[in-house]
């Protein structure tokens, strides 16, 4: 069975079917990731087209992990850096912040409980909202966190428990879980 | 019968536990209906917050490094090329030496009186040989 580590390979050797299968699989996760930690659908999409780029040119020196995880590694690490550079921007030259009702997450999310859901993961507090992003939807292992974090095992459990508790409550409370 | 916490169950659906509490949730859940129940419930629960999918078309565009594939053949190429060239300019040399023109001459001083026999790369030929007899 061709795993998509073998369509990676052949990606990078120009193989155009291959490369397209990649992206048709993946293109929404990263654009979830992206999307999830800037907030921005433009910055996303910019960043996702970023994220394939770089992981057909960059050198892989081990393939241990799941291919998923080391390509939505490269969307977080993008998306974070970007996220930097925006929130530096937004200081800079004091642009209104958008209201809640108007966030651009609302222009592309399917339904209302989707929009309250991205609203509820956006408002977590950063090291809490990265965890959970790249455990939920990057689909990592504790250690494989603990590892691009530079946290240790225990801290990237208790942040991700804490997360999704969070995220449950708020859910409750508004009546879309039981 | 003792059920699980919230908390516990939570924790179990992460996949937070050591095996040891793992298995014992995993033995008390699947004997226990209502614990089995609340925990699909908890796992449903991060499903759907980690289940969000943006309604965006991909944007496809085509392989990158194609391109750039392509022009570092032709750039392979052309350094093949170019080597060749240089080897083949370098190796002519020696397959081809300059040719000397190498003429035979006599050559008479006022201190050697006879004549002795030289060559040289020198084309004056046929010098007076009574100039040098002086």
């Amino acid at each position: 069975m061709t795993s998509d580590w073998d369509y990676f390979e052949k990606a990078r050797n120009g193989d155009e079917n291959a490369w397209n299968l990649l992206f048709n699989r993946y293109y929404k996760l990263l654009l979830n990731i992206s999307l999830l930690i800037t907030g921005s659908i433009d910055v996303a999409k910019d960043l996702t087209q970023e994220t394939f780029i770089r992981m057909v040119k960059a050198k892989v020196k081990h393939r241990e992990g799941s291919f998923k995880s080391y390509i939505s590694t490269i969307a977080y690490r993008l998306a974070l850096k970007e996220n930097g550079h925006l929130k530096r921007n937004v200081k800079l030259e004091n642009l209104n912040i958008p209201d809640e009702s108007s966030t651009p997450h609302e222009l592309v999310i399917k339904t209302e409980r989707d929009n309250y859901i991205v609203r509820i993961i956006a408002a977590l507090p950063d090291h809490q909202k990265e965890i959970l992003i790249l455990r939920l939807y990057g689909e990592q292992s504790y250690e494989e966190i603990a590892r691009l974090m530079n946290l240790p095992l225990g801290t990237v459990k208790s942040r991700i428990f804490y997360a999704v508790k969070s995220c449950r409550e708020k859910l409750l409370e508004k009546g879309i879980i039981e | 019968m003792i059920h699980f916490n919230e908390d516990l169950l939570m924790k179990y659906a992460l996949e937070l536990l050591d095996d040891n509490e793992e298995n014992k949730i995993h033995e008390h859940i699947t004997s226990c209906d209502e614990c089995m129940k609340r925990y699909e419930s908890i796992k449903g629960d991060i499903e759907l917050i980690g289940g969000i999918e943006p309604a965006v078309k991909p944007e496809m565009f085509p392989l990158p490094g194609k391109k750039l594939k392509f022009a570092r053949q032709w750039i392979k190429a052309a350094a093949i090329l170019l080597i060749g060239f240089f080897v083949g300019f370098l190796t002519a040399n020696f397959t081809h030496p300059v040719r000397v023109n190498v003429v035979k001459q006599n050559l008479i001083t006022k201190t050697i009186l006879y004549p002795i026999e030289s060559f040289s790369t020198c084309e004056k030929v046929d010098l007076d040989v009574k100039y040098y007899d002086e």
